[in-house]
């Protein structure tokens, strides 16, 4: 059986890369070839000059735990000839999401992929299991950039309860974390949907320049956001964030079980054999329904 | 058989919303059951054996409302048996939690019967909970099948009094590691993590709702009482104790007319319940270095809202583990094997010891050693404690032997020493003639 630290490994990230992302891809992924993103012609050479049928594929700011390389390649999914990936956890909100999870590609995939475009698209298929963190904290001003774009993209499911208390956290919790106040502002920013994000960079410039202001700004813009807006959203303490995130995110949502298993269903009986199980570990988690919360009497205090 | 079909018993105690909470049981069970008023938890349980006069019931507490939707559910034949209780979490309508405290049961009369827990325990036993499947002291043996689905809210601080004692009483209970005497600084590190993350809510979620203040302060002083000095913890089991430490103690030091109850004519002074309760979070956090906030009442509605907790994945390899030995449920390797593949999912490093377990045994299949290995291998790496313990076994029963060889094993059996495993019969060592 194949083990990802087997496969060719393209290490996608400028020659300016450099802090945990290195250490990191140095350490458990030694045969990590780095490429620029942006040169195209750099990647299809470096893919050419690889021989294997998958490459597994790490962005800038993927900082791989220490067992990704000891994982078997899939062989359902590798039988797909579609990429697929890994769960990442947001080094500020700690929630598992599918930016810049590790990726196993079919080498030719990938060939017309980077010739395509110089962002490749994300995955379909993500097994849910968390096997790196999305770095998204670098400083300030990236905190703020991936805290806009990360919230920008949740919001067309603002319209379900789910979707609406994803993003509520997600401009709620990171005060804890590293630069996680700028991640704050950031998200708060495209709840308030008044600037694109480069605009509303440039008007924070200050603040995000400085840790106290940052802080301050961070809980103004919450304010503003519950003003403004629908989503109840609160700049919490640190303290409160880490006690939040250790209650919300211990697990994955049972959405990423189920849109794995949908995808399998397509991938033959072995594949619906690995769905069921996937639906199984679903529903021994989570349930195999809504949650029902019980609030029919007066008396009780409904959440 | 049907949830509908099992005899219903409500337990109430003192709680004077018993009457409404039964009358709403009554509208979706209409046979449902009263026990009331018998002290202790483990004599108001066989009296609810009693009662029901079956060979199972389920128990819902006084403080719990129930979702009609339960009664519609359909319990797996296999589950009901003698040893095997099963439940459904409830969620806490004041801080969000979703775990036993609360939860609806399916209980066996015989296990019932022949359990000695809480005020019954054998003197000298700890014993605050049912503990199914943890402490053969109580009697308690048999398993707790916890299933995933929610149907059941819990309001336990319908009074101060009784939001105190609930907070109090899940202070103790989830600030006391697996390993019962080790108390003081550092506890956190013997807790489970889903025991931590509930210990830190509960100390610190709920000032937004009605009592939840007392709740808080409950629980903040439970996990004082039980890691600064040497507090005997089954006083919990004693609602006496604990009326007179409410009459004695607490309600004089906070006597006040600012805050009021629905369910209660007792008054106290809300500012002076806050600041006493976050000079005891301050004297954990100083004394015992664990980290509690005071969220505002606005955030804790936030958090409260939030919080959505998943049961835990190791149900699944438990259960998988059951039907493997046939141990509480029918031995049935194809069963297990699939609950372990769905515990790999899951990322249960037993689940993986487990399959290789059975490759190498030859249960359920044929032997399969090559796989067996490779199992074994995936669950060390995920920190298996008897994962190494029983790759060298295998190593040493097929392995030719090299001191390369008697040397991996060795390392082997050291690692799962390492990890808390050590057995005492010994790995058989491979004969080496250099």
């Amino acid at each position: 059986m194949t083990c990802l630290a087997d496969l060719p490994c393209l290490w996608r990230a400028p020659t300016s890369v450099s802090g945990p992302a290195l250490l990191r891809v140095q350490k458990y992924l030694p045969q990590a070839v780095q490429v620029d993103p942006a040169d195209a012609a750099a990647q299809a050479d470096a893919l050419n000059r690889m021989t294997e049928d998958h490459v597994l594929v790490i962005a800038a700011d993927t900082l791989p735990y220490s067992a990704l390389p000891s994982l078997s390649l899939d062989p359902v999914l590798a039988g797909l000839q579609q990429p697929y990936a890994y769960l990442c956890r947001n080094t500020v909100t700690e929630e598992f999401t599918d930016i810049s999870g590790p990726a196993v590609w079919p080498r030719d995939v990938l060939i017309a992929a980077v010739a395509a475009s110089a962002s490749l698209p994300r995955p379909g298929a993500v097994i849910p299991t968390a096997m790196a963190q999305w770095y998204c904290n670098p400083d300030a001003r990236t905190a703020f950039e991936n805290g806009f774009k990360a919230t920008r993209e949740l919001m067309p499911q603002a319209d379900t309860q789910t979707g609406m208390s994803n993003l509520v956290l997600r401009a709620s919790i990171g005060a804890d974390a590293q630069y996680g106040t700028g991640w704050i502002m950031g998200a708060c920013h495209a709840l308030l949907e008044k600037y694109d994000p480069h605009t509303a960079q440039t008007l924070e410039d200050t603040a995000l320049a400085d840790t106290a202001l940052r802080a301050q700004r961070a809980v103004d813009l919450c304010r503003q956001v519950r003003l403004d807006t629908d989503f109840t959203v609160f700049a919490l303490s640190p303290g409160e964030s880490r006690m939040v995130k250790d209650a919300v995110f211990a697990l994955p949502p049972a959405a990423r079980y189920r849109d794995l298993a949908d995808l399998l269903d397509q991938a033959g009986k072995a594949g619906r054999a690995r769905a069921s199980l996937y639906r199984e570990a679903a529903a021994w988690q989570w349930g195999d329904g809504d949650r029902t919360v019980v609030s029919s009497k007066a008396s009780a205090k409904p959440l | 058989m049907k949830v509908a079909d099992i005899p219903v018993v409500f337990l109430s105690y003192d709680e004077p919303w018993a009457d409404e909470f039964y009358a709403d049981l009554l509208s979706k069970a209409p046979g449902a059951q009263r026990v009331h008023g018998v002290k202790g938890l483990d004599a108001c349980h066989k009296a609810a054996a009693e009662k029901a006069g079956a060979q199972w019931f389920i128990t819902v507490d006084a403080d719990t409302l129930v979702d009609p939707a339960f009664f519609d559910v359909t319990i797996p034949p296999e589950y009901l048996n003698e040893r095997c209780r099963i439940e459904w979490a409830s969620r806490n309508a004041v801080n969000g939690l979703s775990y036993g405290n609360g939860s609806v049961k399916v209980w066996p009369r015989s296990l019932v019967r022949d359990m000695r827990t809480h005020e019954a325990a054998p003197k000298g036993v700890y014993s605050v909970d049912h503990e199914i499947g943890r402490n053969r002291e109580t009697n308690s043996g048999g398993y707790g099948i916890q299933l995933p689905e929610i149907y059941s809210t819990t309001h336990p601080a319908e009074t101060p009094l009784h939001g105190f004692r609930w907070g109090y009483r899940e202070g103790i209970r989830l600030s006391t590691p697996h390993e019962h005497s080790f108390r003081g600084r550092g506890f956190m590190d013997h807790l489970t993590y889903p025991q931590l993350r509930r210990l830190r809510v509960c100390c610190s979620v709920g000032g937004h709702a009605p009592n939840g203040d007392w709740m808080i302060y409950g629980a903040r002083l439970g996990v004082l009482a039980n890691h600064l000095g040497d507090w005997d913890r089954n006083n919990i089991n004693d609602f006496d104790w604990f009326n007179r430490l409410w009459t004695d103690t607490v309600l004089p030091r906070l006597n006040g007319r600012s805050g009021t109850s629905r369910y209660s004519d007792i008054t106290w002074d809300v500012d002076a319940l806050r600041a006493e309760s976050d000079g005891v979070a301050q004297r954990i956090q100083d004394e015992l270095g664990f980290e509690i906030v005071s969220p505002q009442a606005e955030v804790s509605r936030f958090v409260a809202e939030h919080i959505e907790e998943a049961r835990s994945p190791s149900v699944v390899d438990a259960m998988g583990f059951m039907y493997l030995k046939g141990q509480y449920l029918p031995k049935d390797p194809e069963t297990a094997r699939r609950m372990f593949d769905v515990g790999t999912i899951l990322n249960l490093s037993a689940s993986y010891n487990n399959i290789a377990r059975m490759q190498h045994l030859g249960q359920g299949g044929p032997v399969d050693l090559a796989a067996a290995q490779q199992n074994y291998e995936i669950a060390i790496t995920k920190d298996n404690r008897f994962a190494p313990f029983h790759l060298a076994t295998l190593l040493a029963e097929t392995d030719p032997p090299t001191p390369a060889l008697t040397a991996r094993i060795d390392a082997l059996v050291d690692l799962s020493k390492e990890r808390g495993f050590d057995p005492p019969d010994p790995v058989p060592q491979p004969r080496c003639d250099t």
